[in-house]
């Protein structure tokens, strides 16, 4: 069968995949040109999730908007805070507390962890194995249960603020922390015999969905999704922000940039951040964890931008001030916009359920598209 | 192509170019170029291996301002190119040379009302069908600011100097 044969009317279909479906996680709506099994067009319909967050910035004071930052990207909130707070520390020349620095990075790879546990269960489930879930809720429980004692919220991490953080940790939740470490060191090797070496997860996804650099150059994709095509872009390491420089960690790239290598990249993502947490805590300093920050602020007249790498790549907040306390202008880059908007030239020709399986690879949060 | 040259190609494309140490993290280089000379810009950053971060506007008091944002995948530099749209907003599209940024023009389209000349498929991307012709984005005449007033003008201090 080909795809030439489509011209044939009998096998032609119109097939809408969500906004509801359990495998368009949030709220996608894909319209498919079907011939068959075969899908012959994607037709993107996105907008579902969509709450104007760049107009509310319009509306409120600087500091006010920290509240609506968790909430663009709900499964990865706390880079997007720390995006938004290095903005304004640019802005007003903050200098901010050591000891903030450090927890700062500390929740944000506890929350980049979390984000990548939820994303292996709900793949997994996508591919139709129902057990790695509970294994990788269990895990993430734990980094959820640290980071609400942490931040006092469980999805959407009111933390970060301008000049530091708004609370700072004790001994024992370091403690908590380090435990946390051990247990999921000790989790991989179920997870590659549960899932990695799995011979129907391998063969669901080994040369599926291959993204070449070009491709996601040409998109804009990033974060893991383009480092499992072998670009080693990550904006740590690549334009090292908020302390990010003084850590040693590796970026795992994949070699082949299909469904596998992502995975294996998002894995391989959770060791590294399980080492910056860890030395983040061997030379966590003293002192405050928030400069004095005055309660109203007004950025001078001009341009501001900061990008952090999020759980699911290149984060840029973009805003201008006009010099009064509500900024004027502010534009949100979220990562998944640039992931997901290679998927119609990336899935032309392919099978239904391998367009399920890349879907799935992309790890998107659609309402961080919709904003 | 290093990106020293890159500049300099900006500049032969017709743009002014700024280069801004964003505290000693690399180069990064801001733009301003008229809408005839953006086609040619986005070819000297493609042709650099940018990808494309972002495209947006902001409404002044002289008409929108659009932005398009450029980034290296593995070195330090950040590519800013603006330039003000015709009269009614009127633009040329550069998801022709990006496809990346498709949807972010789309984007625009809705929340500004932008006109984009040659843009392959210029629908809504994220209002409803009943909102079209909200442009959410625009500003009321009593709050519009000149981009003078937002800083969004090269200044002479920072502009036009090769690194």
């Amino acid at each position: 069968m080909t795809i030439s044969a489509a011209e044939s009317p009998h096998y032609r279909m119109h097939l809408n995949l969500g906004p509801q479906h359990p495998s368009t996680h949030g709220v996608l709506h894909l319209e498919l040109e079907m011939y068959g099994e075969y899908v012959l067009g994607i037709e993107t319909v996105l907008g579902y999730g969509h709450r104007m967050h760049e107009k509310t910035a319009e509306r409120r004071s600087w500091q006010a908007f920290f509240a609506n930052t968790p909430r663009i990207d709900y499964a990865c909130g706390l880079p997007h805070g720390h995006c938004y707070a290095l903005l304004l520390e640019e802005a007003l020349q903050i200098e901010v507390p050591e000891r903030a620095l450090s927890l700062r990075i500390v929740s944000s790879e506890l929350n980049r962890i979390a984000s990548h546990l939820l994303w292996v269960g709900a793949f997994l489930l996508d591919l139709g194995a129902f057990t790695p879930i509970l294994y990788c809720f269990d895990d993430r429980e734990q980094a959820v249960d640290i980071l609400e004692h942490m931040t006092g919220s469980r999805l959407t991490h009111p933390y970060m603020c301008a000049g530091g953080v708004t609370g700072d940790i004790d001994e024992e939740t370091v403690l908590k922390i380090r435990a946390f470490i051990r247990r999921m060191r000790s989790r991989f090797s179920i997870y590659e015999r549960l899932v990695t070496n799995n011979v129907i997860f391998v063969m669901r996804t080994r040369g599926i969905g291959v993204i070449t650099p070009e491709l996601a150059r040409a998109y804009g994709a990033t974060g893991p999704v383009l480092r499992a095509s072998g670009v080693a872009c990550d904006i740590r390491t690549v334009a090292p922000y908020g302390g990010y420089g003084r850590y040693t960690f590796d970026v795992p790239l994949g070699a082949s940039g299909d469904c596998l290598d992502r995975y294996r990249v998002r894995m391989a993502e959770i060791r590294q951040s399980l080492a910056i947490i860890e030395q983040a805590l061997d030379r966590l300093p003293g002192g405050p964890v928030r400069a004095a920050v005055p309660r109203k602020i007004a950025p001078p007249p001009g341009e501001y931008s900061s990008s952090v790498e999020g759980a699911r790549g290149h984060v840029t907040y973009w805003a201008v001030s006009d010099g009064s306390e509500i900024p004027y202008r502010l534009k949100i880059r979220s990562a998944c916009m640039g992931n997901l908007s290679l998927l119609p030239e990336l899935c032309r020709g392919m099978l239904l359920a391998d367009l399920i399986a890349t879907l799935g690879s992309l790890d998107l949060v659609i309402p961080e598209i919709d904003r | 192509m290093n990106d020293e040259l890159l500049a300099g190609r900006l500049r032969d494309a017709g743009a002014h170019v700024s280069v801004l140490e964003a505290r000693g993290r690399g180069l990064h280089l801001r733009a301003r170029a008229e809408m005839d000379s953006l086609e040619a810009c986005a070819l000297a950053v493609r042709e650099a291996g940018l990808y494309p971060v972002f495209m947006t506007a902001v409404h002044t008091a002289s008409g929108f301002v659009l932005h398009y944002r450029f980034a290296a995948a593995e070195r330090d530099c950040r590519v800013m190119i603006s330039s003000p749209a015709g009269p009614d907003g009127r633009a040329r599209s550069l998801a022709p040379l990006f496809p990346g940024l498709q949807w972010h023009e789309r984007e625009a389209i809705d929340l500004f009302g932008l006109l984009f000349d040659n843009h392959p498929d210029p629908r809504p991307l994220l209002l409803p069908e009943e909102d079209r012709g909200l442009h959410p984005l625009r500003k009321d005449a009593g709050s519009l600011k000149t981009p003078e007033q937002l800083g969004l003008t090269a200044r002479p201090e920072t502009g036009g100097e090769a690194p």
